[in-house]
């Protein structure tokens, strides 16, 4: 009992979803009572799509769950996380489990920050970033990838920089999935030179399994035959992911935007003085070798990898307490205290510009037809008809008033005077 | 019309709908005139002369022979000029304007004359052959409510006929001549009995007459009105119940809309012309778009895309072989539609028989 949904990418994180249907398979044969086929019904725009599908049973019973079973269970994990790591052989495992478990049990979305998600993979990579039993360890290196692309999707320089903290920390340095993924990316971003020499460097390591390995590169190889790509044999990644890697700010190095003693000095007098218009305050890190810690290149650096949340720090609000037993008063809603400011004149034509130049006419039965025609100027009123060329020739002051009708106001005359300064 | 260059690889395109590169030959005159284009005429007995007759109070007579354009002559009037016409021998060339003046101009001597007058301003002229006796006389048609006969060599009309309103458009064929008035009055006068009106009827379009075109065989005239339609109509009243009927055009699909709604921008249909030789016709509008039409078959034989700019006049040459279309402002909004970049253009369009000639039933 699958509900999938379409997806044609390669699965990279494939094992982690079959696991978890596997799991619920087993329930399934446990329990043979009929699947709540409504629940799905009324949430399925909200369920996020795998792509190996979701089991339906499984589906149904995180739907039903409390947040309270939830949180229960999430204790529970949490709780396991202390306890019985430290004993456990396979650590890694009581991770997996609980990342399977968050992802059944929100199926509305993978990334809010509501499940936590976020906040249990990064503690599990972290984790066992040094530890050498998982280094090519398969299952350690797709929660890398699934990490990568989950919450990276869109950001490709960042997930690049991922990939060059993996290359440097030799995470699955022998799985050809990874040198795999890398390549893809650096196709993805044009940087054929790049993901050439990772697939070299996958051959060199000997990663397994070698053919697929052996493989990727053939195809690569053909690919850039047949898209006449040319190719720097003798680029060298190191030098690139040590260089290229540096921040570029605006297309500059960082160090040539901000000297380090000038930087803090007039960052105090700003904030004195933008705090009063209570603008948006613009983040600036108060240390500019703080800041270095999000980049992976230097050496003593390279073992420190940054989470998410710190890296995209400056999109938050800090919290403020509140202090207890104070009245803060009525807040007021959006009343700023006015500023005489100079508006800009907002130019009016004086031709008359306003008037429609045109004439909707509908008739029952028929689509609503816009005659382009001033019909202002052709019928000014109820009796009259005038063509365009007379209300040219009027406008033009050589429309000679015929004696005998007197139809024409002359005060009319004058308002078309306009015309005869625009064109002569 | 070998200076027409002949290289375009779409030659005989079967699709009614014409691309620019269809008209990528044509001849393009570039400012033949200060002002918006009022009429052209072509000579009666050559290919490529025809006459300009212009807002800024000038006809112009041009030449393409040898496929670029010369100016052979021009005079002038005290006023805005509205309409031009050939004589039938293709000496001479009658104007009419704002001045109220009708002037013949003599080609080959270059010499211009007051032949006649009105009240007011000349909208049409054109040269009729009336009376049984078939003599050539020139009629001129005004806002003073009334159209003249000139024998154009006494200052004194022939013949006044008094119409229904100010006069909008006219047109005559053989022995039909059919006037379009204000207030949607067409007047048709049999120029067998040319001081008489034959017979007056109503526009059958709901707005204000444009233009009005006779068909070659005499027996019936097109009207074009300001809200993108056209009607073909038959003096014969057993014709007209059989073959009469009105069609919608130069209107295009309003772009700034939501997609529910359904309205379309409707254009005035500003000229109608007749292929002399094929009877099929061309209409061009304020959308800047001339069509090709087929009335006997009530279809559209080719149709082409906007210009940008309106075209107010169009015609055909003798044979048809050429078809000059004026692009110039043409005032259907008034001066708020005026620029002071609107550009006047006269561009020569050789046709070519999939676009003119009317197609038999297979």
């Amino acid at each position: 009992m699958k509900i999938s949904r379409g997806y044609n990418k390669r699965g990279r994180n494939q094992w982690l979803q079959s696991r978890i249907y596997n799991m619920y398979d087993n329930k399934s044969k446990r329990s043979l009572t009929p699947i709540d086929f409504e629940s799905i019904e009324n949430e399925k725009e909200n369920v996020l799509p795998l792509r190996a599908g979701r089991s339906a049973r499984g589906l149904t019973e995180a739907l039903q769950q409390s947040a309270t079973t939830k949180c229960q269970i999430r204790a529970n994990f949490e709780r396991r996380l202390i306890d019985d790591l430290g004993n456990m052989a396979d650590p890694l495992e009581l991770y997996l489990e609980y990342i399977d478990w968050i992802s059944l049990a929100y199926p509305q979305s993978g990334t809010t920050k509501k499940n936590g998600l976020l906040d249990i993979v990064e503690r599990c990579l972290i984790h066992f970033k040094d530890n050498e039993q998982y280094k090519n360890d398969a299952r350690y290196l797709k929660i890398w990838l699934w990490y990568n692309e989950l919450f990276f999707a869109n950001e490709r320089r960042e997930q690049r920089d991922i990939f060059i903290f993996l290359l440097r920390m030799s995470i699955g340095f022998k799985l050809t999935k990874f040198y795999q993924a890398f390549s893809d990316l650096l196709v993805d971003m044009k940087r054929y030179d790049e993901a050439y020499q990772v697939l070299k460097r996958g051959i060199e390591n000997q990663a397994t399994p070698v053919n697929e390995m052996l493989d990727s590169l053939q195809n690569f190889e053909d690919q850039i035959l047949e898209k006449r790509i040319n190719i720097d044999d003798n680029f060298s990644i190191e030098e690139q992911f040590s260089e290229a890697t540096a921040p570029l700010i605006l297309g500059r190095q960082r160090s040539e935007i901000i000297t380090p003693d000038q930087q803090p000095t007039e960052n105090d007098n700003d904030t004195s003085e933008s705090s009063k218009n209570e603008k948006m305050s613009i983040f600036m890190d108060s240390q500019s070798q703080g800041s270095s810690k999000l980049y992976f290149y230097n050496d003593e650096e390279s073992q420190f990898m940054d989470l998410k949340s710190n890296k995209t720090k400056e999109n938050k609000i800090a919290p403020v307490a509140l202090e207890a037993n104070t009245n803060i008063g009525i807040l007021s809603q959006g009343i700023r205290p006015s500023i005489p400011v100079e508006k800009a004149i907002v130019f009016k034509d004086e031709i008359g510009r306003a008037d429609p130049v045109y004439e909707i006419v509908e008739e029952l039965g028929r689509k609503p037809e816009r005659i382009e025609c001033n019909f202002k100027l052709i019928y000014p009123n109820k009796i009259e008809e005038y063509s365009i060329e007379e209300i040219l020739a009027r406008s033009r002051g050589i429309y000679h008033k015929m004696e005998t009708s007197g139809r024409i106001p002359s005060e009319d005359v004058e308002d078309f005077h306009p015309a005869k300064r625009i064109k002569t | 019309m070998a200076f027409f260059s002949t290289s375009n690889s779409n030659q005989g395109t079967s699709s009614t709908a014409a691309t620019e590169a269809d008209l990528a030959n044509d001849i393009v005159l570039n400012n033949p005139a200060e002002d918006s284009i009022s009429d052209i005429a072509f000579s009666p007995q050559q290919d490529f002369i025809f006459s300009v007759s212009s807002w800024d109070g000038k006809v112009r007579i041009w030449d393409v022979q040898g496929g670029v354009a010369q100016g052979r002559s021009q005079y002038e009037h005290a006023g805005p000029v509205l309409s031009t016409r050939w004589s039938n021998d293709g000496s001479k060339v009658a104007s009419g304007g704002c001045d109220n003046i009708v002037k013949l101009f003599d080609v080959a001597s270059g010499q211009s004359q007051q032949i006649g007058m009105h009240d007011a301003p000349v909208k049409a002229v054109r040269f009729v052959n009336c009376g049984p006796s078939n003599t050539e006389c020139l009629v001129t048609g005004s806002w003073d409510k009334s159209i003249k006969y000139w024998d154009m060599r006494q200052p004194q009309a022939i013949s006044t006929v008094i119409m229904p309103d100010r006069v909008y458009t006219m047109d005559s064929k053989q022995q039909l001549l059919v006037v379009g008035t204000a207030e949607r009055h067409i007047a048709i006068i049999n120029l067998n009995n040319p001081g008489s009106i034959f017979k007056t009827t109503l526009s059958p379009l709901k707005w204000q007459t444009r233009v009005v075109s006779c068909y070659n065989e005499g027996d019936g005239y097109a009207i074009g009105s300001i809200e993108g339609r056209c009607a073909i109509r038959y003096v014969d009243d057993e014709m007209q119940k059989k073959s009469g009927f009105s069609f919608k055009c130069h209107r295009q699909n309003n772009p700034n809309r939501t997609a529910g709604s359904q309205q379309s921008l409707v254009y005035p249909v500003n000229s109608i012309a007749f292929h002399p030789i094929y009877g099929t016709f061309a209409t061009a509008g304020g959308d800047g778009c001339f069509h090709f039409w087929d009335k006997n078959h009530r279809h559209r034989l080719k149709a082409f895309p906007s210009l940008r700019s309106s075209i107010p006049v169009v015609n055909f040459n003798r044979n048809g072989s050429v078809f000059a279309y004026a692009l110039s402002y043409d005032w259907h909004e008034g001066h708020m539609g005026n620029r002071p970049d609107y550009a006047n253009v006269i561009r020569l369009h050789p046709t070519r028989d999939d676009e003119v000639k009317e197609k038999k039933k297979r």
